[in-house]
């Protein structure tokens, strides 16, 4: 029997406010972890939509069959952390009802211009159910645990059959892939798509 | 077919024969008559099965009878034939300024990713139609309506050949000649015109959604249909993508491109270069802008028509004469789609939220109301036993209503209508378990009074309104004269602004609502960089002209508004939506 037929690919989204840093965020964890996925046997499909904030009746052609969102607001600028049950509403409108939805503050490095303390996003989350950490793509800080804890929950949540694979918007695809590409400029990140990045071994 | 027929008659009446041997359908056979009239059914899809895998094994042998617009070779070839790096292209790459390293490594994304975005649309033309196409030429899934699955994706695939041939292959093969650089003034024409250029994105952006529905839709309920989807994307060149994957690349795509020039501006040194890349952006943002217009305008239609369709009734005077209630009833009627009083009929009614509230009154104690809250006012309705609605008190403009929160134990709304002279003539409570429910619902009523004040603005100043793309119904037709065509408008930078998503921004409401203190305590968020400023919002910017293809009809023709046959959109799935 062949392992790659075993495989999973959860499809993430990026979402939240121009200039929260969601590119930085996905160069910052593929820095560490990109490598060419053709062995990959749990592997993360991501799609950036920096950038095209704007544009919003087209990008939520993004939202189908995503299994994670990570939704991304800046520490330091309040009015991003306003609009956060904004993207949720429009996650939960447009993407499977099953998403897992990790709440994300990025820019915790800078702790003196902080705006939205972590107490008020740790309530946001825990009121509609999302996963929650604060981050640093300057620094790396729980950049990793971002994007791993959701494909964890995900994983979870396939294995508790939560997450019905035979639907096709499920966001979790089996199969092998074909190659990766990373772009190194934070401007050109979200230009190709989707990312490609290794998760785990499952078998 | 009547060939078809006898054979079909003849497998069932040999079945017995048959099934007596291995099959599962021995248990439910003779049945009789009805069971005979189903094996007959059956047996005639298998043999349409039969023509069809036979049928696509001859195309796996010797390739699909091609229909594919691209008939130029050289163009083909050079799609094949991209090298992986510009430092390939350019004679000592490596003496290359981190500057120039940069700004190369961006138009080669450009490049790259155009090329590699080709191939997908060439392999939903020349594989996926192709192959849908000659099936139907030997009638076969004819029930399968190729614009509604593809929509114009042939004029999508030409369009961005033309950009290849005319613009970007032009600038890669001087940079091949002479060994230089990529030179990105070759894209100032297909950018500065991209509303020529990419026009027929604005078609298929806006059927993309009913795309992806009716693929949906056929995969499960015709397998045939089913068969020959599985057959193309396994063809090796899918790379195991799925056709509804790549249904919606260009939707994907058409946003990329200012994301691609901006990272070109950035790494721009000349300051030509740089003041052209800066009209490029702006224009494509322009351009992209105005798709979205549409298509947010289509949305909203949508939504509207759904709640039109679920209004049953307009029950809100009561009289136990009987003349009388004849009278009355002559003129139930509520006419949604009818232009909101005093604005310009191109301003269409929104639906801005809907709310299960609590009303209490002089003639209830208390009742559940579903109450909506559309541009120009709040409807108050009860669900009837068909989950239809009712509308059981007038409809109070919005910009008449005193509205005031509470402090109860049960979170509650005053509100008081006021009449034209501004004497209440109607009061009631509205109350609801949920505080946020309630606050939400509060601001929403602030949006509409300001969408719709600056609606009626809008008329007052003479402001130009888009011809908006169902302006053929309600009477509207006459004033599409007066509406400019768009290309002169100017539309300044920064795309934010007007790119204006009204109906999820509850949050980034409102310069436009002047702040009385004594209505209304909720707290208004500062304006975001990225949600929309709502007053640009009431505005409607202007759309491009849509150039239409001769035979294609855009926009699509809207069906009457009222009492329309309930739309799909609210019953689905919400995850089948986008």
């Amino acid at each position: 029997m062949q392992p790659l037929a075993y495989c999973y690919l959860f499809k993430y989204i990026i979402i939240g406010d121009t200039g929260v840093g969601k590119s930085c965020l996905l160069l910052q964890f593929t820095d560490k972890r990109f490598q060419p996925v053709h062995d990959l046997t749990i592997g993360i499909e991501i799609w950036d939509t920096a950038g095209q904030e704007a544009f919003r009746s087209i990008t939520r052609s993004y939202y189908r069959g995503a299994a994670g969102a990570l939704l991304v607001y800046d520490i330091t600028r309040r009015e991003t952390f306003d609009h956060v049950s904004v993207w949720l509403e429009e996650a939960r409108q447009f993407a499977n009802p099953k998403t897992v939805v990790m709440l994300i503050g990025n820019k915790a490095d800078l702790e003196s211009r902080r705006e939205v303390t972590t107490e008020e996003g740790r309530q946001f989350a825990l009121e509609h159910g999302l996963v929650f950490t604060e981050t640093s793509a300057k620094t790396a800080k729980n950049v990793e645990e971002a994007f791993v804890g959701t494909a964890n929950a995900i994983y979870t949540a396939v294995l508790e059959g939560a997450l019905d694979l035979k639907k096709e918007t499920c966001g979790v695809r089996l199969g092998s892939l074909y190659g990766g590409y990373r772009q190194t400029d934070p401007a050109l990140q979200s230009t190709r798509d989707p990312l490609y990045v290794r998760y785990r071994d499952c078998c | 077919q009547s060939c078809k027929g006898r054979s079909s008659f003849f497998s069932s009446s040999t079945e017995d024969n048959v099934n007596n041997l291995d099959s599962p359908a021995v248990e439910t056979k003779s049945k009789g008559p009805k069971q005979r009239w189903s094996g007959f059914f059956s047996n005639s899809k298998d043999s349409k099965m039969e023509s069809l895998v036979e049928k696509l094994n001859i195309y796996s042998k010797n390739g699909i009878p091609q229909c594919g617009i691209l008939k130029d070779d050289d163009i083909e070839e050079s799609l094949y034939k991209l090298e992986d790096d510009w430092r390939e292209i350019v004679s000592n790459a490596e003496d290359a300024s981190e500057t120039i390293r940069q700004q190369q490594t961006a138009l080669w994304e450009l490049v790259h990713t155009e090329v590699a975005y080709i191939h997908t649309l060439k392999l939903v033309t020349d594989l996926f139609l192709c192959c849908l196409s000659d099936l139907q030429k030997n009638s076969l899934l004819l029930d399968v309506d190729k614009t509604r699955l593809f929509s114009n994706i042939e004029e999508i695939s030409a369009c961005n050949i033309s950009l290849w041939t005319k613009y970007l292959l032009p600038m890669l093969a001087t940079a091949r000649e002479t060994s230089s650089y990529l030179d990105p003034a070759f894209l100032l024409n297909a950018f500065m015109k991209c509303e020529d250029v990419f026009s027929p994105y604005i078609i298929y952006c806006s059927e993309q959604s009913e795309c992806q529905k009716y693929c949906r839709e056929k995969t499960h309920s015709n397998e045939l249909f089913t068969a020959y989807l599985a057959w193309c994307e396994a063809q090796k060149d899918c790379n195991r993508l799925r056709l509804v994957e790549m249904l919606v690349k260009p939707m994907q795509r058409l946003t990329k491109y200012s994301l691609l020039l901006k990272a070109i501006l950035k790494h721009s040194t000349s300051d030509q270069h740089k003041s052209s890349i800066d009209l490029m952006i702006d224009r494509m943002d322009t351009f992209v802008n105005s798709v979205n217009t549409t298509l947010r305008h289509k949305e909203d239609m949508e939504s509207l028509r759904s709640v039109i369709a679920r209004i049953e009734a307009y029950d809100v005077v009561e009289t136990k004469d009987d003349d009388l209630e004849k009278i009355i009833r002559q003129h139930n009627d509520l006419d949604l789609s009818k232009p909101m009083p005093g604005c310009n009929p191109l301003h269409k009614r929104q639906l801005i939220a809907e709310a299960d509230l609590k009303l209490k009154d002089h003639n209830n104690s208390k009742i559940e109301v579903h109450c909506i809250i559309l541009t120009d006012i709040l409807l108050l309705c009860k669900t009837t036993r068909g989950s239809q609605l009712k509308i059981i008190r007038p409809p109070y403009q919005v910009h008449r209503l005193i509205v005031q929160e509470l402090n109860r134990d049960t979170p509650t709304l005053a509100v008081v209508y006021l009449s034209d002279y501004s004497t209440p003539v109607a009061a009631f409570l509205l109350t609801c378990a949920d505080p946020k429910t309630l606050k939400n619902f509060a601001v929403s009523l602030r949006r509409a009074e300001g969408l719709y004040k600056t609606a009626k603005h809008a008329r007052e100043e003479g402001w130009k309104v888009e011809p908006d793309s169902n302006s053929h119904f309600s009477g509207s037709v006459e004033l599409g004269e007066t509406c400019s065509p768009v290309s002169n408008i100017s539309v300044s930078r920064v795309p934010s602004v007007e790119a204006t998503e009204v109906r999820h921004s509850s949050h980034s409401s409102d310069e436009a609502l002047p702040h009385s203190g004594d209505t209304l305590r909720v707290v208004v968020p500062q304006h975001g960089q990225s949600l929309p400023d709502l007053k640009e919002a009431g505005r409607r910017w202007l759309v491009p002209p849509t150039s239409r293809q001769p035979g294609a009809s855009y926009p699509p023709p809207s069906p009457p508004l009222r009492r329309a046959p309930a739309i799909r959109h609210n019953t689905v799935d919400p995850s089948d939506h986008v």
